[in-house]
């Protein structure tokens, strides 16, 4: 019943953790990861294309991905590398180029035990907007006074005022 | 005085991955903790921490007593922030499914030598 990746979104900081593991050496999940021959296999869903797959592998460098949808519409995202540790570590900034200015930072890490890989990918947002945002729709505003209200009425029941 | 921000409670009750789970379950009907590990292939330590932070929230209560303990949700409807999390969930599942896939095939191109 549990998936096999586990995704947390804290209360407390704008952060999305996601948490995987591979039954494959640390080297290939990074290879995976960071070689545009690669990667095109494996990061977009089926119903979308690869347009542009361009990885420049060095702190600095760029990275930038455009994938087509049936409806020919166009969805890029990219941003920049910050550090490279192959094959145990990669921090990045990504954004999505339609909505520039809400660049997150990524850092992921590959740990690895008897030949299994355990993929981290910590997500830090400049707001919670900003992450709630990538969550999904539905979380500013109405959802929040949603939770609100549903905070205080299970205080309420408990006696409680908060 | 200001008020404490009483979303993060809600919010931190379903934070974890494994705490929406129980959420889920519950959602179908009352359960022991003992029919929750099962349900769920966690371990009993991992799900009496999550009951305990979500009976403090107010989100499940309990009833009975010893083993025959029972949990249940409480009215309240969660389901605003399942249908919010869910699609995430789901596209970095499938993802990560597919890279699991290719590593397969990583693995197999390596052993013959390709």
């Amino acid at each position: 019943m549990n998936d096999p990746t586990s995704i947390t979104i804290a209360a407390d900081e704008p952060t999305i953790v996601i948490t995987r593991e591979f039954d494959a050496p640390r080297r290939l999940v990074f290879a995976a990861w960071t070689q545009p021959e690669h990667v095109r296999y494996w990061y977009g869903p089926s119903y979308l294309t690869f347009t542009v797959c361009q990885i420049d592998l060095r702190p600095g460098g760029r990275w930038r991905y455009v994938l087509r949808a049936p409806d020919g519409g166009e969805h890029g995202f990219g941003g920049e590398y910050r550090e490279i540790t192959p094959p145990e570590r990669l921090v990045y900034t990504e954004g999505y180029e339609a909505m520039p200015g809400h660049d997150y930072l990524v850092t992921l890490t590959f740990d690895e035990q008897d030949g299994k890989t355990t993929l981290t990918s910590r997500g830090v947002y400049q707001s919670f907007a900003d992450r709630d945002g990538h969550v999904g729709s539905g979380m500013e505003g109405g959802m929040r006074e949603t939770l609100q209200r549903l905070s205080e009425h299970l205080h309420a029941m408990k006696g409680e005022t908060r | 005085m200001a008020r404490l921000p009483t979303t993060t409670d809600v919010f931190n009750a379903v934070a974890e991955p494994g705490r929406r789970d129980i959420v889920n379950l519950l959602a179908q009907g009352e359960r022991s903790v003992n029919e929750i590990v099962d349900a769920l292939d966690m371990k009993q330590p991992q799900v009496s921490k999550h009951l305990r932070v979500l009976k403090e929230v107010g989100l499940v209560s309990v009833r009975g007593a010893g083993q025959q303990r029972l949990y249940r949700l409480n009215g309240a409807s969660l389901k605003p922030i399942h249908d919010w999390i869910k699609p995430f969930e789901h596209l970095w599942n499938e993802r990560l499914d597919r890279l699991a896939g290719y590593l397969e095939e990583m693995k197999r191109q390596e052993h013959t030598g390709e």
